[in-house]
């Protein structure tokens, strides 16, 4: 029995987003994508949006950092060797993608969709497409396991500026990305570490 | 009156050859676990049933992995298999995997009861009063990616301990998850499937054993991939045991040919004649046809191993028609007269074998006492056509024996008898008194079935890649609980669980499952929900609602009662659990706790030591220290045996005669053993039960011998012809793959050599 599975989605549902950013006509292998975020939780039953901001670096092929700087500090490295999440100085959260064999194939879904095949995302989600907007909606049996939310609507500018996920419940979260750079690699020695450590 | 007990025995053969038949048309009704031969050692029922679910559990499931580079085609080839394997009726697919809902179908089991339960992590940091560290992971998962923390979790479980219970629940694929409604595992771009399943059949039984042969063959050939890169692993006592089966039905085959045709070749050579051969295969042939039917009667289903050392039967069948026949080569030339003259013999003869094989029924061993049926009936169905049908059928004449015979018959005689050997007799002496001391003082016994027991080495290997690939290693150990109430099981799990942990921290052990793994005792759900009332909620609760802006308080029921096994059960996603409960009576009950990857059996058996109702259970150490008594016993039933005959032989050779029968292969039962010792062989039960036999045959021929007195050409003729079929049929045992077979053989070969060397000591007369 395991009980990764709603977060090994939401690992997955990220990753796409980084091959939507991705503009296949101008990212070049070992390129990087920078940027800040600030996240919005909106939670049923709660007073107020909780929300977060900070900062991410996606290097394609190699890994996701994202880093929440406030209101609490806290690091999650996915790589495709699986997912670590740092907090306080102690590491809170650790997952193998042998432990989410889901989360491999997404990761292969984004390759395809980092090398410009879109489509291949099509397996898993209806998507529609209305000028910027994207709306991508889970298939019943697409080829995943159930995934842990209802819609995601996706706006894309140069990079992908907005992302809103629908859940169950009424919930929703959604980021706004900002300040998003292109720039040739490499990663930072402090990146690359930190992506090592998630594969450890 | 000869005439018609003739007929009579005729008939009772013809009727044994008919029910044979009958039971033999739908397949041979043989049992072939080595189990089935040990004795049923556990006067405590409880253990017995622990003993026996634990074997079921273990023995009757396989998992196999089908592995490809290509997911896709490992998957097709996977779930062809099982479709296959599942359609021919042999296996059910036990274990389904957990779908998408089945962790939430749980989950909601375990929800209500949430404020009892907590991960063993965050129990202990309660216990540390180190809730900080929780509230930190909290808001970590709340803000950090990915986060699964939706209203309703929060709301219900704002500090998310009951994901993290969830979590730390024992995870039964081991390495494996799931991966679109299959079992995965994935090992340097492998991809493996997982299938697995529970038999429908009992995998010691030959006839199972051949159904799922063809359906295992057939699920292959659906599995197949024309790139022939697809790899399957197998893990199942079903492979063993088929494995064993074939090769003990291969190896009783070829022993008992082999056998045949060396008696076959003897006869024709020694007695250029086809009467005595016809004759002496249709003694054979009512022997076994006797004592087959008769253990079909009595055992239902006889052992495998039973075929195996009856074949060593016919080695001492063969011998009453040679000595029968040895009397052509003398003047007596009525049958009548020929077996006046060889019937007190080989009533002697039947008589002490008679013994040594019943000594084999004293040990308690199931099938030692199978063996000792077969063979004693065998002995007496031989005997009896000997002395009923051959006076009738007896047309061969006198004829002279052979020089070369005569020449290779006297000379074990003339070591004996001869003036000018004396000294070759006493260096002898000397040299088999230094081989009983050195080998006595050198010898080393071995009572662990394990290292007696072949098992094919790329079974072993694709059990151990299974193992490292999949991380699941159930040990044969495993405790067993006992107590008055659930409540109690629980909490001595509980105590358990903490001796345990620390082993797991030294390697000696990889893990446990236990019940309590799956629901804490009362007295720890009242302790958790103390932990977190008193060491979270009072100093963070507030301040977490605060920050988060949360309305206070949960909306959804919390249990007033306590979770209980029987909840969990219902869901009917916990099938290990199933397993785990023996008993859940109202006034008894009986848990087990499995051991995974158990690397030091003693550190964890001292791990129970002092919990009342724990109990250590290692049913091979078990089985070891029973071969070991048995082993001591057979000892002693050797000397027992020994006293038995002495009387027997007094009444026709008065006691210095029979004692002077018995010195021969007394000694061979001395010098057999020392001489392996000397070779490096260790000593076991199997040996020294061949040891009886030795005694039980060698003491034929000094019978044989004495009887004669004389040193009769034709008797020492049919004494060597009666050792040479003998070790031909026992001897060729020694080849077997099993090693208590084998050493059951070289045993009875060693022996066997040396009694027939000592027996003519036995003569009272001096040559002419």
């Amino acid at each position: 029995m395991t009980f990764h599975r709603p977060l090994a989605g939401l690992v997955a549902l990220f990753l796409l987003i980084g091959a939507a950013n991705a503009d296949p006509t101008t990212i070049q292998p070992g390129d990087i994508v920078r940027g800040r975020f600030v996240q919005e939780r909106h939670l049923q039953g709660f007073s107020k949006p909780l929300i977060s901001e900070g900062r991410f670096v996606l290097a394609p092929g190699e890994g996701l950092i994202w880093t929440v700087q406030s209101p609490f500090a806290v690091t999650t490295v996915v790589t495709p060797a699986g997912l670590l999440q740092r907090a306080a100085g102690t590491e809170s959260l650790r997952l193998p993608v042998s432990h989410a064999p889901m989360m491999s194939r997404l990761y292969q879904m984004l390759d395809a969709a980092l090398s410009g095949n879109l489509g291949a995302m099509e397996i898993a989600f209806a998507v529609t497409r209305d000028g910027n907007r994207l709306a991508l909606v889970p298939l019943p049996n697409g080829g995943t396991t159930a995934m842990p939310f209802q819609r995601l609507d996706i706006e894309v500018g140069q990079f992908v500026e907005t992302v809103e996920i629908h859940r169950q419940e009424g919930d929703f979260d959604r980021i706004r990305f900002s300040d998003q750079r292109l720039s040739a690699g490499p990663l930072e020695p402090d990146e690359a570490a930190l992506l090592r450590s998630a594969a450890r | 009156m000869r005439r018609q007990l003739a007929i009579l025995w005729l008939g009772v053969i013809v009727a044994a050859t008919g029910y044979l038949g009958w039971r033999f048309a739908d397949g041979a009704p043989f049992r072939t676990d080595l189990m089935a031969l040990l004795p049923v050692t556990d006067h405590d029922p409880a253990v017995a049933r622990a003993k026996q679910a634990m074997t079921e559990l273990v023995a009757r499931r396989i998992v196999v992995l089908v592995g490809h580079r290509d997911r896709g085609l490992a998957r097709r080839a996977a779930t062809e298999m099982a479709a296959s394997l599942a359609r021919s009726g042999v296996l059910s697919p036990a274990d389904a995997v957990p779908d998408s809902t089945a962790a939430a179908r749980l989950g909601a089991a375990y929800f209500p009861y949430r404020s009892g339960l907590l991960s063993e992590t965050d129990r202990r940091r309660l216990l540390e009063d180190r809730g900080q560290d929780i509230v930190n992971r909290a808001l970590s998962q709340i803000y950090g990616f990915a986060s699964f923390a939706g209203s309703r979790l929060l709301r219900n479980d704002p500090f998310l301990l009951f994901p993290e219970f969830l979590k730390g629940l024992p995870h039964l694929g081991g390495q494996a998850f799931p991966d679109d409604g299959l079992l995965t595992i994935q090992d340097e771009g492998r991809i493996w499937i997982v299938v697995s399943g529970e038999l429908a059949g009992d995998p010691f039984a030959l006839g199972f054993q051949s159904r799922f042969q063809q359906a295992w063959d057939a699920a292959m050939a659906a599995a197949d991939d024309p790139g022939e890169e697809l790899s399957v692993l197998r893990l199942g006592t079903i492979f063993y045991a088929r494995a064993g089966a074939s090769e003990a039905l291969a190896e009783a085959s070829i022993i008992t040919a082999c056998a045949v045709v060396g008696a076959i070749a003897l006869m024709l050579l020694a007695f250029h004649s086809v009467t005595p051969l016809a004759l002496g295969v249709l003694s054979i042939l009512a022997g076994l046809v006797a004592a087959l039917s008769a253990s079909v009667v009595a055992f239902g289903t006889p052992h495998v191993a039973v075929l195996l050392f009856g074949a060593g039967l016919i080695g001492v069948t063969v011998d009453y028609s040679v000595h029968y026949f040895a009397q052509i080569f003398t003047p007596r030339a009525g049958p009548a007269e020929r077996l006046r003259r060889v019937l007190p013999g080989m009533l002697l003869g039947a008589g002490t074998t008679a013994i040594g094989y019943c000594a084999l029924a004293i040990a308690p061993y199931p099938g030692l006492r199978q063996v000792a049926v077969f063979s004693v009936i065998g002995v007496t169905a031989s005997l009896l056509t000997v002395i009923l049908w051959f006076p009738l059928l007896d047309r061969v004449r006198p004829r002279p024996l052979p020089a070369a015979w005569r020449r290779m018959a006297a000379l074990t005689h003339r070591l004996w008898t001869e003036d000018g050997l004396r000294r070759v007799r006493i260096t002898a002496a000397i040299v088999a008194l230094a081989v009983g001391v050195a080998g006595f003082s050198t010898m080393r016994t071995e009572d662990d079935i394990r290292r007696q027991q072949m098992l094919p080495p790329h079974l072993v290997t694709e059990q151990s890649e299974i193992q490292r690939l999949a991380g699941i290693d159930t040990a044969g150990q495993f405790f067993l609980v006992e107590a008055k109430d659930e409540e109690e099981a629980l909490a001595s799990e509980e105590s358990l669980a903490a001796r345990l942990a620390p082993l797991v921290k030294t390697g000696a052990l990889a893990g446990w499952r236990s019940p309590a793994d799956f629901v804490p005792s009362i007295a720890r759900q009242r302790e958790n929900r103390r932990l977190i009332e008193e060491r979270l909620e009072k100093s963070q609760l507030a301040g977490l609602q605060d920050r988060l802006g949360m309305t206070p308080g949960a909306d959804e029921r919390r249990a007033d009662d306590f979770l209980d096994l029987r909840r969990v059960r219902a869901t009917g996603l916990a099938a290990f659990l199933d397993a785990l409960v023996l008993d859940d009576a109202k006034d008894s009950v009986l848990h087990v706790v499995a051991l995974q990857g158990l690397t030091d059996p003693a550190a964890a058996r001292r791990a129970g030591d002092g919990l009342a109702g724990v109990r250590f259970i290692d049913p091979a150490a078990d089985v070891t220290a029973l071969l070991g008594n048995y082993r001591r016993q057979a000892v002693w039933l050797l000397g027992g045996s020994i006293l038995l005959m002495v009387p027997l032989l007094a009444v026709r050779h008065g006691w210095r005669g029979g004692l002077r029968i018995m010195a021969p292969p007394s000694a061979a039962v001395v010098l057999a053993p020392s001489l392996l010792a000397l070779c490096g062989l260790p000593f076991t039960f199997f040996a020294a039960m061949a040891l009886v036999l030795v005694l039980a045959i060698g003491v034929d021929y000094a019978i044989f011998c004495a009887e004669d007195g004389a040193g009769e050409a034709a008797t020492l003729t049919a004494v060597t012809l009666a050792t040479l079929t003998t070790m031909l049929s026992f001897g060729l045992l020694a080849f077997s793959h099993t090693a208590a077979v084998q050493t059951f053989g070289i045993t009875m070969l060693t022996g066997i050599a040396i009694a027939f060397l000592v027996a003519p000591g036995a003569a009272s007369k001096p040559p002419r």
